[in-house]
């Protein structure tokens, strides 16, 4: 038996949230959502997902925060994370591949298509 | 004294002699004869005086008489009596008068000593007019050179003595009036001015500048201001500002930092212009400073204003985009609702897209723009690959003549100019065999960027208007739906702000050619500051 592969969506933004979560699971990802920084790295930890979809503007732990202390985990070290985010800002995207983050992708100029491609491509789709 | 002197003969006409007293505003002329001898003087108080009706109301009607012409017959008639006479008439033909090696003190005890002399004629031996000497020039003499103590060579000659401590104490006290009267000018404006030496040692401050900077007169004279309260700007600014002030001697126009007594900043406006002495050299700075914190505050305010909802727009925008996908890709869609989805999703588009342009051109005016060096070479050949990317059927080129194309900008911004050119390039080029060349020289030291297309030129009675905002042609609503018509103003407002220089050529069968002038290195350095 196939086993889907797991995406953790990180998004404090419901309706984002509902259409990332919905085009995943139409392409045959498993999916699990965090809706805030801290929540999501318990999560994660605890779920050991095979990518990461973050945000970075979300209350409490940022998007680069949460990264930073994911980072700091063994397992969270190996992980793929694509930055899903609004804010084009040179700075915060250098800093976030210092982080680690493989992908900064910024939200409007990606189409749901282009970004599960993009996943895809990085961690194939079905095992 | 004065050396070159106006005379008048004893035969010139009294008209002619009132007439250059009063355009001259000379007290006093000296009668000379054919050979320049001293022969009489002849001044206001002689015209006063005489027995004639030359008193002054008579010699301004006359005066206005000889500029206007005369028209009554009252006053022709009294024109013809005084034009008659001449100045040897009313002169004083007994003059005192000086040698050109009389002292000070000499000078002084002529003036003392005959209340009612002023000018007095310079003379040499044959009696020859040499110079003249006034009142004002004395006292002109000692505003001069106010430090200059001047003692009499004996103390016996105490009449002069006296006179000379009138004179001193006159001009000081015409001096210290003036200064008086500046300084309670100076004071009393909202400007903070402040006067230093040419190594910046603070000589003077008014009462706004205390107020602005918060330290008292007593704690900044003597001290340098960047001891009190500059230093918050780059290395590169006030190399510069002393750059333009101490070697080109020009004013300088600046927005700076400063750092309060209390440790909170705030922003000037400064003009600092450089006072020359006679030699050039310079004697001190004067440095005016409107405080701006206000306005600055009210910038910085607007910018994250717009920042904000700019991001917070952003993200519904991508929800609704990303929503509006997955109607799109639902298989039950009917015909019908198909297009309205697609409407949406364009309408969305645009929107999203305006967002984007606000943002930008909110940053463009920002003077704190991050700058770097970067090769324009390069970051040109990325730009023309992501077009590439999204224009499969248009065929581009990319030449660039020589190396080092290294400049010093806020590099995305930079790249917005360059991206938005090549992709307006292709976005507009030949329909069936689209073309786009881009090349990169140098001329005159300064980068050359220009991006040619075969499309159809810009329609005359639009090329005024393309670098204006939200100006969108037929043309490129019939080559695009949604457009926010804002692309070439950002382009312009970025070019502009850097000090770039953008024109195009367009015309009929040629296609459009766009040009970018970036001035060069040593200009771009100096922006950097």
């Amino acid at each position: 038996m196939k086993q889907k592969k797991l995406i953790l969506v990180v998004e404090d933004e419901p309706a984002l949230l509902w259409a990332l979560s919905d085009k995943l699971g139409a392409e045959g990802f498993e999916v699990i959502q965090g809706t805030s920084g801290k929540q999501a790295l318990d999560l994660a930890i605890e779920k050991k997902p095979d990518l990461i979809l973050l945000d970075i503007m979300m209350p409490h732990v940022s998007g680069l925060e949460f990264l930073k202390q994911l980072k700091e985990d063994d397992w969270g070290k190996t992980v793929p994370v694509f930055m899903l985010t609004s804010f084009d800002d040179a700075d915060i995207q250098q800093e976030a591949k210092d982080y680690g983050a493989e992908e900064y992708l910024i939200k409007k100029d990606w189409s749901l298509d282009q970004i599960i491609e993009k996943i895809k491509n990085r961690i194939g789709g079905d095992v | 004294m004065t050396k070159k002197v106006i005379t008048v003969s004893p035969e010139t006409s009294l008209f002619d002699a009132a007439n250059i007293l009063y355009k001259n505003r000379f007290s006093g002329l000296p009668v000379v004869d054919e050979s320049q001898i001293l022969v009489g003087l002849i001044t206001e108080y002689d015209l006063i005086n005489a027995n004639s009706a030359t008193h002054i109301p008579t010699l301004q009607r006359i005066l206005k008489y000889l500029g206007v012409g005369v028209k009554k017959s009252g006053g022709a008639k009294e024109l013809e009596t005084l034009s008659t006479l001449k100045v040897r008439d009313i002169m004083n033909p007994e003059p005192l008068f000086l040698r050109p090696d009389a002292t000070v003190n000499e000078t002084i005890m002529a003036f003392t000593e005959h209340s009612a002399v002023n000018p007095v004629p310079i003379v040499d031996q044959r009696r020859k007019v040499v110079g003249i000497i006034s009142r004002s020039d004395l006292v002109k003499f000692f505003i001069d050179f106010p430090h200059k103590k001047i003692q009499p060579v004996s103390t016996k000659t105490t009449p002069a003595k006296a006179a000379l401590d009138i004179l001193v104490e006159k001009s000081s006290t015409l001096l210290e009036s003036r200064i008086s009267f500046l300084q309670s000018a100076i004071a009393a404006t909202a400007q903070g001015i402040l006067i230093t030496t040419p190594d910046a040692e603070i000589i003077f401050a008014n009462d706004a500048w205390e107020k602005i900077s918060g330290y008292s007169k007593e704690e900044m004279i003597g001290k340098n201001p960047g001891q009190l309260w500059g230093g918050q700007m780059p290395k590169e600014f006030y190399q510069e500002m002393w750059r333009i002030i101490k070697e080109e001697k020009k004013p300088f126009v600046g927005e700076v930092k400063n750092r309060r007594k209390d440790g909170t900043e705030y922003w000037q406006e400064m003009y600092i212009s450089p006072i020359l002495d006679e030699k050039g050299e310079i004697k001190f700075f004067i440095s005016i400073e409107p405080e701006i914190t206000t306005r600055k505050e009210r910038e910085k305010f607007r910018e994250e204003f717009i920042s904000i909802i700019g991001h917070q727009l952003r993200n519904p925008l991508a929800s609704i985009r990303w929503m509006v996908e997955l109607l799109a890709g639902s298989a039950a869609l009917a015909p019908g609702d198909r297009e309205t989805v697609n409407e949406i999703y364009k309408q969305n588009k645009g929107l999203a897209d305006l967002v984007d342009d606000i943002l930008i051109l909110s940053r463009v005016s920002n003077k704190n723009l991050k700058k770097e060096q970067f090769d324009l070479k390069s970051a040109v050949a990325g730009v023309i690959k992501e077009v590439q990317a999204s224009n499969s059927g248009v065929q581009f080129s990319f030449e660039a003549k020589g190396e080092n194309f290294y400049l010093i900008a806020n590099k995305p911004m930079a790249l917005q100019v360059f991206s938005n050119l090549v992709y307006n390039a292709a976005e507009y080029s030949d329909k069936t065999a689209g073309k786009v060349e881009v090349k990169l020289e140098k001329k005159d030291g300064n980068f050359i960027f220009s991006c040619h297309n075969n499309g159809p030129e810009i329609k005359e009675e639009d090329k005024p208007k393309i670098f204006s905002k939200f100006f969108r042609s037929d043309e490129a609503k019939a080559r695009k739906e949604t457009g926010t018509g804002l692309g070439l103003f950002i382009i312009k407002t970025i070019c502009d702000n850097f000090g770039w220089e953008i024109w195009f050529e367009s015309e009929v069968d040629k296609g459009t050619t766009f040009y970018v002038k970036i001035p060069k290195a040593e200009d771009n350095k100096s922006q950097a500051a």
